[in-house]
């Protein structure tokens, strides 16, 4: 060993870390060099100090590696890319969860009430068309004060008409939805309950959040209904012959007074038709009959009876679609469409 | 094969000779040269008559330069006491007891409190090194630990940690009496 690789055995002298072979190299070396010998003595003030086990023990719990604060070790852990993409799929999965936990638990807390029916006839709607479950209405329909209608009877034979959209609502959420929704929803109630002869193919969704403020498909609901479409309710006139059977007349034709006149209906959807009658254009409606109907289903109204006047008269009709059995005559007979009105005359 | 025992005794006296020498000289370079002179031969005296049974070159050398320091540690502590530096009749010269009294343990506790304060601010492949040392690894296996290409490195390493500690401590180990 040459003197400076000696000399660098000194460290080792201190904290007796040397071997048998290195302290006989350095202690020799250190008897022929003064320098050496000199320095090997200063390191004896160190070397009495570590000779001290708590002493050493001190120095080695100094010496170990600092035991980094949690957060800084957490946010080291962080920044690794691996942890990071489990961080974020983990806030994904925990939002997506919270999400799917909510709409679950809170079905009915849904802000969106639906409206108006979608024409069936439209095959382009079916896509947009939102689920049967949001187009629950939260709370129970609140109808204008008015003259409750009878239970049409149900067809013999036919399927149960779907639930009305106003009594699962009812049945769904007692909540009640926000007050400055109310009058917005009752003017909509009725053209809800009743589908229109005119209606927007393609923009039927009224949606009124929480504050009463009705959305973008309310909007576009309002612009898009002045668009002409096919009528909900086609129908024709009966004319009574001499046999007794009741045969299709064009529109327009004038009855005898005596005649019996019956209209066949064809109604776009299910639900509940509704025959009124007036004498006069000011006065009100009356109920001549109503029944619960199927889709594209034939049916003749009145029922059992007919339509006949002893004197001459001036008849208005109106048929009136709806999706409930108990409505509001006079709030559905307001919202009933032009199209929807029959005039006959009997001379 | 062990040395016989003449063999060992002419090394042994050979190994106080050249300690001698050594002491001498580091003596002076902390006290007056008379009084290095004494303490040397205070030493040597100290290894005959209480030490004879220590003969490896491995055990004399580091019991000499201990038992001088005692000494010179001794005379500065009395020197500042009287204020002199008068030279110490035999009979005042106490043997060592190699343990610690409340001056020394004071002065250790010093030491340690900067050492740890030095190492502290080392860097990280001295500090490890130093830990192993401390642990009690030989040089041999801190180069295995460590992942050095042979134990030359590992000593210039260590010479080199060494310093700066000694200058991160102000250039020695003990704080400067002067």
């Amino acid at each position: 060993m040459s003197r400076e690789d000696i000399q660098k055995l000194l460290g080792g002298y201190a904290t007796g870390t040397l071997s048998a072979a290195e302290r006989s190299a350095l202690f020799e070396a250190a008897l022929e060099d003064q320098e050496l010998f000199d320095a090997l003595a200063k390191e004896e003030a160190l070397r009495d100090v570590l000779d001290d086990p708590s002493a050493r023990q001190q120095l080695i719990a100094a010496l170990s590696p600092a035991r980094e604060p949690y957060a800084a070790r957490f946010w080291r852990w962080l920044r690794r890319p691996a942890a990071l993409a489990m961080a974020g799929g983990a806030a994904v999965l925990l939002i997506v969860a919270g999400l799917v936990l909510r709409q679950t638990k809170h079905p009915a807390r849904r802000d969106a009430i639906v409206a108006e029916a979608v024409p069936p006839s439209a095959p382009s709607l079916k896509a947009i068309e939102p689920p049967a479950v949001a187009r629950k209405p939260k709370r129970p329909a609140r109808l204008p004060a008015g003259r409750p209608v009878p239970a049409p009877e149900p067809v013999a034979g036919a399927a149960p008409p779907p639930p009305p959209m106003a009594e699962a609502a009812s049945a769904a959420a007692p909540t009640p939805p926000a007050e400055a929704a109310s009058a917005l929803a009752d003017t909509a109630e009725a053209r809800r309950q009743m589908f229109p002869a005119t209606q927007a193919p393609s923009q039927n969704i009224i949606t009124i959040t929480r504050d009463g403020a009705p959305m973008a498909g309310m909007v576009r609901a309002k612009t898009a209904h002045s668009a002409a479409a096919k009528p909900a309710v086609a129908h024709t006139l009966l004319l009574k012959d001499a046999n007794g059977a009741y045969a299709a007349v064009p529109a327009g034709t004038v009855f005898h007074v005596g005649d019996s006149v019956r209209i066949q209906v064809e109604p776009s959807d299910a639900g509940y038709i509704f025959l009124f009658q007036r004498a006069a254009p000011n006065t009100g409606w009356t109920l001549v009959a109503s029944r619960s109907v199927e889709k594209d289903q034939r049916c003749v109204l009145p029922p059992t009876d007919a339509l006949q006047s002893g004197t001459p008269v001036r008849l208005e009709l109106l048929l009136a679609l709806s999706r409930v059995a108990h409505v509001d005559v006079d709030a559905l007979a307001s919202q009933a469409q032009a199209s929807s009105k029959i005039t006959i005359e009997f001379r | 094969m062990s040395a016989s025992p003449g063999k060992t005794l002419v090394e042994r006296e050979q190994i106080l000779l050249k300690l001698r020498e050594r002491i001498v000289a580091f003596a002076a370079s902390h006290v007056q040269g008379d009084i290095a002179e004494d303490l040397a031969q205070e030493v040597l005296l100290l290894l005959h008559e209480k030490y004879h049974h220590v003969r490896r070159l491995e055990e004399l050398v580091p019991l000499a330069i201990r038992i001088a320091r005692f000494k010179i540690m001794s005379l500065r502590r009395k020197s500042q006491r009287h204020g002199e530096y008068t030279q110490v009749s035999v009979t005042d010269i106490q043997l060592p007891d190699l343990q610690a009294d409340p001056a020394t343990a004071v002065e250790r506790k010093l030491m340690l409190e900067r050492l740890t304060q030095a190492v502290g601010q080392l860097g990280d492949r001295c500090r490890e090194l130093l830990r192993l040392k401390l642990q009690g690894k030989s040089f041999g296996e801190i180069r295995k630990r460590m992942g050095a290409q042979s134990i030359n490195t590992v000593y210039t390493w260590d010479f080199r940690c060494r310093q700066q500690l000694l200058d991160l401590m102000g250039g020695g180990w003990e704080q400067d009496k002067k």
